[in-house]
């Protein structure tokens, strides 16, 4: 059966009052919303539908990770790039108008409290979890070990944009006082934000650009390929372009590390009705005539994925 | 409001209101539990079903066009086994009628989904597509020849007892022809229109926008068109037309009933709004409230 599972039940509909809107680079800008209902809800790594305008230019909502959020103050913020009309558009509301938007949406990021404990949040490949509380794009953890969150080398690696969901993840990890590091990559020195939010979290930040205006000179993956893990085991948490997403993933899967990619598709609802956001992940139904895919719902069975459970050349 | 009849009747389908979701817009319903009492709603119309399960086409399979958008989802779904078993229970506990929207690729695969469905306990009607390819006729699609659209109808037709509501193509040169066809063969209604036949090409990198090349294109840039067509056919034939195409609020619903729609269908709103459905509903309300409409029935064909 289909995950029916994956519904965001906890999603709401909110109209935001947008607190702050600052560009921090050229194109780069970060809002904060008033939002209680929903900030309360949050987990790090899902995702809000964002819609821009109340008329039909732009139309369909606009889906936006969740750079922070604080359930106390009742605040999320986001982080994003202007790409078109409708991230053009955001960027010239100002402090005071209201945005609707709906959420948390999504699956996010495996947390450590899901790691440890060995069998509890642990399922082997012929269970299936129905566990409403289990955060993660999948049910499976894709090793056969129990794993322990102290022996786990958290590794947060951005492209671009990318690093818009990573903060309250980076703020997971540190709260358990685990040394991290965020590998960010870049095509040059101003499309580098936030990496001050990691340091001051006590992440240790490596930054490569293409151009070499920051950093080491090169992509995202020149960073990892030399990295000592020491005796830890390395999970990896990816968020960036796709062939970004590709390369780190066939790196983590060659060193056998744990890897979760975030996925992006075009989207309508958010929701998993409209299906049109989906990817090709491995059903392992090919041995017994199947063809060993199904298409995913990025927006509800994801974004969060497994990097083993894609078909990276579907 | 208190005295306000909503009561429509599609085809024998008893409604509390006139407002459905558009097939392939509303999931199987529980997407929208979280934003809407799907108690209110007059009927749900879930996604798209095939006799075996559909894996759809490859992304990209939207794109965003002026008030409007188009999608080549190609009938991903579970198939209809898994329908039933897996979807239909829980929507066997809410309070409003289900509409199950069916797709073949062949004469007889329409007759078989029938016949499987017009079994299943928790089905209040159901909604046959014609607008996808029929492979044994080498690509055609059914909806836009009266014949093969008849012969679908009365495969569906022999094989329930159920209200049989047809979805047209706006993709014909007149409409009106469909419809008489379908209606001849059964129908107990008419739901039109479905997605206009549409592109988009990428100047950058100069290629179709979506993998499928062509798509279908709906939202608040169709909705003259859908006015056009449910207008023609409510003076064309005497069953009742589910109406939808761009319908985004309250106001476009009754420019709709007006037209000649019994019952109205949200579709692209839903994206827009999750609450979309019942804000529309309220529009509806309000309208009449504030007219001195006493029963949404009067404003059916009212513009004729």
């Amino acid at each position: 059966m289909q995950k029916t599972s994956s519904i965001n039940s906890s999603a709401v509909l909110a109209d935001a009052a947008i607190l702050s809107q600052e560009e921090l680079k050229p194109g780069f800008f970060r809002l904060v919303l008033s939002a209680p209902e929903l900030a309360r809800r949050c987990q790090p790594g899902q995702f809000v539908q964002v819609r821009v305008s109340d008329g039909v230019a732009p139309l369909l909502p606009r889906p936006i990770s969740i750079h922070g959020f604080d359930g106390e103050q009742g605040t999320l913020s986001l982080l994003y790039h202007v790409a078109g009309q409708g991230t053009g558009k955001l960027s010239r509301l100002a402090v005071g108008e209201s945005l609707k938007i709906w959420g948390p949406l999504g699956n996010g990021w495996i947390m450590p409290e899901n790691l440890t404990g060995g069998s509890k949040n642990l399922v082997s490949d012929s269970e299936v979890s129905d566990s409403q509380n289990f955060v993660g794009g999948s049910e499976k953890i894709p090793t056969d070990a129990p794993v322990d969150a102290d022996k786990i080398l958290p590794l947060f690696v951005a492209g671009g944009i990318g690093v818009a969901p990573l903060p309250p993840l980076a703020k997971a990890w540190r709260d358990l006082g685990a040394e991290a590091i965020l590998l960010y990559g870049a095509r040059s020195a101003d499309q580098i934000v936030t990496a001050d939010e990691f340091t001051a979290m006590g992440v240790d930040v490596r930054i490569a650009t293409e151009d070499g205006s920051e950093g080491v000179t090169g992509r995202v993956t020149e960073l990892l390929k030399d990295l000592n893990t020491g005796d830890k085991l390395p999970l990896l948490y990816v968020c960036g372009p796709k062939p970004m997403l590709k390369a780190v993933a066939q790196l983590a899967d060659d060193q056998g590390w744990l890897c979760q990619v975030s996925l992006e598709e075009r989207m309508c609802c958010g929701l998993g009705a409209c299906l049109s956001c989906v990817c090709k992940t491995k059903t392992g139904d090919e041995k017994v005539g199947g063809k060993g895919w199904t298409h995913a719902k990025v927006c509800t069975d994801g974004p969060v994925f497994w990097s083993r459970e894609v078909v990276w050349n579907g | 409001m208190g005295n306000l009849n909503l009561q429509v009747n599609l085809g024998g389908l008893a409604m509390k209101n006139p407002v459905t979701t558009a097939s392939g817009t509303f999931g199987f319903g529980l997407e929208f539990a979280p934003f809407i009492d799907l108690n209110r709603l007059g009927a749900i119309v879930v996604k798209g079903t095939t006799l075996e399960p559909r894996e759809g086409n490859p992304t990209p399979r939207m794109a965003e066009t002026p008030a409007g958008m188009l999608n080549a989802i190609g009938l991903q779904n579970p198939g209809v086994e898994a329908f039933i078993r897996d979807y239909l229970p829980p929507l066997r506990q809410i309070d409003t009628p289900v509409i199950v929207n069916l797709s073949g690729n062949s004469v007889e695969d329409y007759g078989r989904l029938a016949s499987i469905l017009d079994g299943a306990d928790g089905v209040a009607a159901l909604e046959v597509n014609i607008s996808c390819p029929n492979v044994k006729q080498g690509g055609i699609q059914f909806g836009t020849l009266p014949a093969s659209a008849a012969a679908v109808t009365r495969a569906v037709r022999e094989n329930t007892q159920k209200p049989v509501i047809v979805k047209l193509s706006p993709n014909v040169t007149d409409i009106t022809e469909m419809a008489r066809a379908v209606v001849d063969a059964g129908a107990d209604a008419l739901a039109l229109i479905n997605t206009l036949l549409g592109m988009d090409i990428d100047i950058r990198t100069r290629r179709p926008v979506l993998a499928n090349i062509f798509g279908g294109l709906s939202g608040p840039a169709v909705k003259p068109v859908a006015l056009r067509m449910i207008y023609q056919v409510y003076k064309a034939v005497n069953v009742p037309i589910l109406g939808m195409g761009g319908i985004m609020n309250g106001q476009d619903a009754i420019a709709f009933m007006l037209a000649g729609a019994t019952a109205i269908a949200v579709g692209t709103a839903n994206f827009t709004n999750p609450r979309a459905t019942l804000d529309i509903l309220d529009g509806i309300e309000e309208y009449c409230d504030r007219e001195g409409v006493r029963d949404v029935n009067e404003l059916i064909g009212a513009a004729h």
